[in-house]
């Protein structure tokens, strides 16, 4: 993946949520994560499809672990953030740093 | 209400969310719904729970096809293009035969034209034709089949149905205008038949879609069941 590769806005969200999370990231705690610090209602369609991006550009890597009952004995998809995107959240952070310095986005459009 | 059934989703939610989702996601995005379920019924009730449910499976599904037709377009779209040529094809063709069959063999003489009617114009036309189109459909385009099979049932019913229902708006000026001065005491052709054609227009596109998910179930194997 190329280096000049920005993140998407929702993109950025997961990736956020996925790191706070640390090993505790599957599409649950990551819908309830966004939710909780965003106010966002998002659906658990919106995060998979963002996730199943991710992973195709290898900032994300996934495994499956047991299924458990209480989730109709289903597994879990445990998610984690790689190297490559932890360099793409810190390249898009940066970029977004820039073009906000030296703004004053206190509310007047004058 | 006991409470096991108090925590189990809707199961058409959840038969339809296990239909549109594919085989390397089956465990997860259900699984992650099924989970949270209870929790949505402790905090905003059973009513409430049922209706987050519902609009959590119909966001993914909607997300789910997007992502299909974003994977592989150009096949989606010539399969969806393909199988409705074909399907034209087939309702010509069977049109075709059956009105060389009622003619060689007089087959009005012995059985009721309405009963001939129902059997090709209704049942193989509108219901076998397409099932059979919907499976080939499915088969082809693996990995992307209820993609397709969207793409193909909302392409019969947008040309279709209008089509459809033009023949009935035919039939309904016809008897208004012409038959009541012709035939005065002809048995009354209301607004029913509206109706009746627009059901015949929705047929196809409903038959082609079964067709799809009839296909799309002998694929998927060793699921386990939606409900915990």
């Amino acid at each position: 993946m190329s280096n000049r590769d920005f993140l998407g806005e929702f993109e950025l969200v997961v990736l956020l949520a996925l790191l706070r999370l640390s090993d505790q990231a599957y599409g649950v705690t990551v819908r309830r994560e966004i939710e909780k610090r965003t106010g966002r209602d998002v659906s658990i369609g919106a995060v998979y499809a963002t996730l199943d991006r991710l992973q195709s550009k290898g900032y994300v890597r996934s495994r499956l672990a047991d299924p458990t009952p209480e989730r109709g004995g289903r597994s879990k998809r445990f998610f984690r953030v790689t190297a490559a995107g932890i360099a793409a959240v810190n390249r898009t952070h940066t970029a977004v740093q820039k073009l906000i310095e030296g703004l004053d986005l206190s509310g007047s459009l004058a | 209400m006991s409470r096991t059934s108090n925590t189990k989703p809707p199961r058409l939610a959840s038969w339809l969310l296990d239909l549109f989702t594919p085989p390397s996601e089956s465990e997860s995005i259900p699984g992650d719904l099924i989970e949270e379920f209870p929790t949505a019924v402790s905090t905003l009730g059973r009513g409430a729970a049922r209706r987050w449910y519902w609009r959590q499976a119909v966001k993914t599904i909607a997300h789910l096809i997007s992502r299909e037709l974003h994977t592989a377009p150009w096949t989606i779209a010539a399969t969806a293009v393909g199988g409705y040529l074909l399907l034209m094809g087939a309702v010509r063709s069977v049109d075709m035969a059956t009105g060389a069959f009622l003619g060689n063999f007089q087959v009005y003489y012995y059985v009721r034209p309405r009963f001939v009617w129902w059997i090709y114009a209704v049942g193989v036309d509108r219901v076998i034709c397409p099932m059979l189109i919907g499976w080939m459909a499915a088969s082809i385009s693996r990995r992307t089949e209820m993609a397709t099979a969207a793409t193909l049932s909302s392409m019969a019913a947008v040309i279709g149905f209008p089509l459809q229902l033009e023949g009935g708006l035919l039939w309904l000026v016809y008897s208004t205008v012409f038959l009541d001065k012709a035939w005065p005491d002809h048995p009354t052709v209301s607004s029913y038949i509206l109706a009746f054609y627009a059901m015949l227009g929705l047929l196809p596109p409903i038959a082609l879609f079964v067709g799809a998910v009839i296909r799309r179930k002998s694929l998927s194997t060793g699921r386990p069941p939606i409900a915990a």
